[in-house]
């Protein structure tokens, strides 16, 4: 019973054991994800040599200037050196591949698994995604500098993080939203762009059932008007960081949800977002979704209600609404009732096969996880990924994982003694079965290749 | 062991009982193919389908919109975008017919909900957790089909609208090499106790037999990353063409598109939509050519989640609106006309003051289609593929009969 805990608490908590881990939880696994949601992220103190956000922002400000002075210099776009907007590009690129590499690097080696699901999750939650070009550079960013330091604080400083961050702003248009009475928009003919203002409401908030109208989605985005990014050349300085432009700004009050909401500046958002934190529509979503990625794709109604309680009454505290999750009797079922997404397959087979930093290829794993169909930081929609075995669990993704264990099996299959290797990933989770056509492969790589294609590897 | 011979073992697992055989099949399904085209995001009818008799056309949209010498005609009140000229030689030779202020009963404005709602075939974006093609599979004659048979979702994962039918597959291209059907075989035997997974397995399996057998490279060609999406529906819409026109192959087909919400910078005549619109209309002439002569008996139905707002916005797009245009096209079509009744753009005619009102429901299009192209009997249409969807008839003669 205690095995067999261990393995459900490695495998469905975290991403998937090392070496040594189930044996090193042992007896306690409960103790162990107690210890897990108070242990800090290793991440965060480690020094970091990635770009942050501002000075990402303020190359491509610096840039665009630069193309704009010579444009008005008489050249025409096609005498700009064509290989500097090639170099743009690929410094562009490269930012993306380190990020890629960190977040790669982060899932494979860290002692600390829960907090990483929990900034996967969150990021998630709030996506931004590099299918929207302008995006790429600074989308690591957005998760180290919003996501991964709040993932177990309280929900409303997470949710105005997010929402006030340069990537966001960027990723659903709140820069190019106008109020029609402001100063700018009143000069210049522009207007609003609900974008932003819709996606909080449905996606981040208080869910698509959660109440609001068409009105209230056009009256926020009138509050939303004016959260931008400092370009340079007005906010010397200031360029790339995240900015309130009050000639961006529509005036006035607005109602969202029946409140009115005074004319505040920078504050009168916030105001709305710490009133949708609030919000008992936005507990059950959260709620929801907390319960559907832990414990089953039909997430269950009871434990639902009991974390979105939790959530009320802690003013949405994360670690008290994520301990709610986890200490659930159903969060600890035996059934797996969890598919693994494609990163959580990938970094779970890498994880258990002992994978050390010089190991690593991330250009590798880079074109397995878009071979699957889950490209890092890139989901498809701001809805995000989906989180449900009826999305990744199709024909042609499982045939592709099957064919990516098949060649990690060849790859490793010499080093790797199987049954070593299914002990250790899946202790009394794996079945007869499975143990009986590991035994009876014809070699260790095939062995290798079948553990890893295994029902129960594949499930959580 | 043979992949033939391994998918006839998978075949006689307990997961696919009724695997009748391949043959038995395709004589079963008929001829007609039927291949669905969803553009995500929201695809612009306003922008692909001008109203150019309108005179409140362009009001509103002075960036965006085309003037009318620049469309291409349909009739005096409708044209098509200048991008889409492929699309108006279909048009010419009879085998198109163009859809306009047609949507879904829908009437928020939320992509996933709308997108659930186009698919799932119900009023409600939670009103089904199957698709409506899903459902139509097992109404067809011949059915039931065995695994993945009957039809395939070009896509790395199963779209709602084919979602709850064993009878469909998806596929997409691959780099990775297959593995030697004994481990495969071995892999099936693990999921003897998962159904979800053997079913997959199994599906994923038939379908890259046929496609496999349908192309000379197997199917199997280097899709690399980062080639752009046109070129990732290039490949897409030549496999739909090489699995659909395959004897034995699949008899339906889903093909996604996206890049559709243009909040920002849509454009014009040129610009981003039009890269867009520029993409599809070649994805019809290659899908043509891969259909080769089956072209004849297939209906291509282009659909989307929503229109957009009659306006432009603040940042030269335009935002989540309502009723959009459609297309059917194909050799089986009856076409060469505009299907429209058109409720005007002036004011007080936009659905709630910002986008242009439906007119028609996009069920008819998709009962009609089903009920003429795939044969399927229309007290099922309207109760189990439709649900309560009676008051909305199919839409006739959309094929030649």
């Amino acid at each position: 019973m205690a095995a067999l805990e261990a393995a459900i608490a490695a495998t469905r908590f975290g991403l998937g054991p090392r070496p040594g881990d189930l044996a090193a939880i042992g007896v306690d696994a409960r103790g162990w994800v107690h210890d897990q949601l108070k242990k800090p992220d290793p991440l965060l103190s480690a020094a970091t040599d990635l770009p942050s956000s501002q000075a990402t922002l303020r190359k491509i400000d610096s840039y665009r200037r630069k193309r704009r002075q010579m444009r008005r210099g008489g050249d025409t776009l096609a005498e700009i050196d064509p290989a500097k907007v090639k170099l743009f590009r690929q410094e562009a690129r490269q930012t993306y591949l380190r990020e890629v590499d960190a977040r790669v690097r982060a899932a494979i080696l860290t002692d600390a698994p829960l907090r990483e699901r929990m900034t996967r999750f969150w990021a998630n939650h709030f996506t931004t995604s590099a299918t929207k070009g302008v995006i790429t550079p600074i989308i690591g960013a957005f998760e180290r500098e919003a996501i991964r330091p709040r993932v177990l604080g309280r929900f409303s400083d997470l949710l105005i993080a997010a929402e006030s961050h340069p990537t966001m702003i960027l990723y659903l248009d709140n820069h190019q939203s106008f109020g029609p009475n402001s100063r700018i928009g009143r000069r210049r003919d522009r207007g609003l762009n609900e974008n932003l203002a819709r996606e909080i409401l449905e996606l981040h908030t208080l869910g698509v059932d959660g109440g609001y109208d068409q009105e209230d989605v056009t009256s926020f985005a009138r509050i939303l008007t004016g959260w931008t990014i400092a370009p340079e050349r007005f906010f010397p300085g200031e360029g790339g960081t995240f900015k309130f432009v009050e000639r961006m700004h529509e005036p006035g009050r607005h109602r969202v949800l029946g409140k009115t909401y005074a004319e505040d500046g920078v504050h009168q958002p916030r105001a709305v977002l710490e009133d949708l934190a609030r919000h008992p529509a936005t507990a059950r979503h959260i709620a929801t979704k907390l319960v559907r990625h832990f414990v089953a794709d039909d997430p269950p109604p009871k434990l639902v209600a009991k974390t979105a309680t939790v959530f009320q009454e802690t003013d949405g505290d994360l670690t008290e609404v994520t301990a709610a999750v986890l200490t659930a009797p159903e969060a600890w079922a035996p059934q797996q009732k969890k598919f693994k997404a494609p990163e959580e397959f990938v970094f779970s087979a890498l994880r258990g096969l002992g994978l050390n930093s010089g190991d690593i290829e991330t250009d590798k794993i880079l074109a397995s996880l878009m071979l699957m169909g889950q490209r890092p930081f890139a989901a498809p929609s701001p809805e995000g990924w989906p989180d449900e075995a009826a999305f990744w669990a199709s024909p042609d993704g499982v045939l592709r994982r099957v064919e990516w264990a098949a060649v990690l099996g060849d790859k490793v299959g010499n080093l790797v003694n199987p049954l070593t290797l299914i002990d250790g990933l899946l202790g009394p989770l794996a079945s007869r079965t499975t143990l009986e056509a590991v035994r009876g492969a014809e070699s260790f790589a095939q062995g290798v290749a079948l553990v890893f294609s295994s029902s129960e590897f594949q499930r959580r | 062991m043979k992949r033939r011979t391994l998918i006839k073992s998978l075949a006689a697992a307990p997961i696919a009982r009724s695997f009748p055989g391949r043959r038995a099949f395709a004589k079963a399904a008929g001829e007609n193919r039927l291949i669905v085209v969803i553009l995500r995001g929201g695809m612009d009818g306003l922008a692909a389908v001008p109203p150019v008799g309108d005179p409140a056309y362009g009001r509103g949209r002075d960036r965006l919109a085309i003037p009318k010498a620049d469309t291409l005609s349909l009739d005096d009140s409708f044209a098509l975008h200048p991008c889409l000229a492929n699309l108006h030689g279909f048009y010419k030779a009879k085998e198109a017919v163009i859809l306009h202020a047609i949507a879904t009963p829908y009437r928020e404005r939320s992509h996933f909900d709308g997108q659930d709602l186009l698919e799932n075939g119900t009023a409600s974006p939670k009103g089904a957790r199957d698709g409506w093609l899903a459902r139509a599979l097992d109404r067809m004659p011949g059915a039931p089909f065995g695994e993945g048979e009957a039809a395939v979702a070009l896509a790395r994962s199963m779209p709602l609208i084919l979602r709850g039918s064993r009878a469909a597959s998806s596929w997409a291209p691959s780099a990775i090499p297959t593995p030697d059907a004994d481990f495969l075989a071995r892999v099936a035997g693990l999921y003897e106790a998962d159904a979800l997974l053997a079913g997959a397995l199994m599906k994923a399996l038939v379908t890259q037999e046929i496609a496999g057998e349908a192309m000379a490279d197997g199917g199997r060609r280097r899709l690399r990353p980062g080639g752009g999406n046109r070129r990732v529906v290039r490949e897409v819409v030549r496999t739909a063409g090489a699995l659909l026109s395959s004897e034995a192959g699949p008899r339906i087909g889903v093909i996604e598109v996206g890049g559709w919400d243009t909040h920002a910078g849509q454009g014009g005549a040129e610009g981003r939509l039009a890269k867009q619109l520029s993409m599809l209309d070649d994805g019809l002439v290659d899908l043509k050519a891969a259909l080769g002569r089956v072209w004849a008996t297939t209906a291509v139905a282009i659909v989307t989640e929503f229109g957009r707002t009659a306006a432009q916005n603040g940042s030269g797009g335009t935002d989540h609106g309502t009723a959009s245009a459609a297309v059917v096209v194909g050799g089986a079509v009856n076409g060469g006309r505009v299907i429209a009744d058109w409720p005007g753009l002036g004011g007080p005619d936009l659905y709630e003051g910002r986008d242009l009102r439906p007119t028609l429901d996009m069920r008819r299009l998709f009962k009609g289609l089903l009920h003429d192209h795939l044969k399927i009997p229309e007290r099922g249409l309207e109760t189990a593929v439709f649900p309560d969807s009676a008051g909305e008839p199919p839409l006739y003669d959309l094929v030649k009969v």
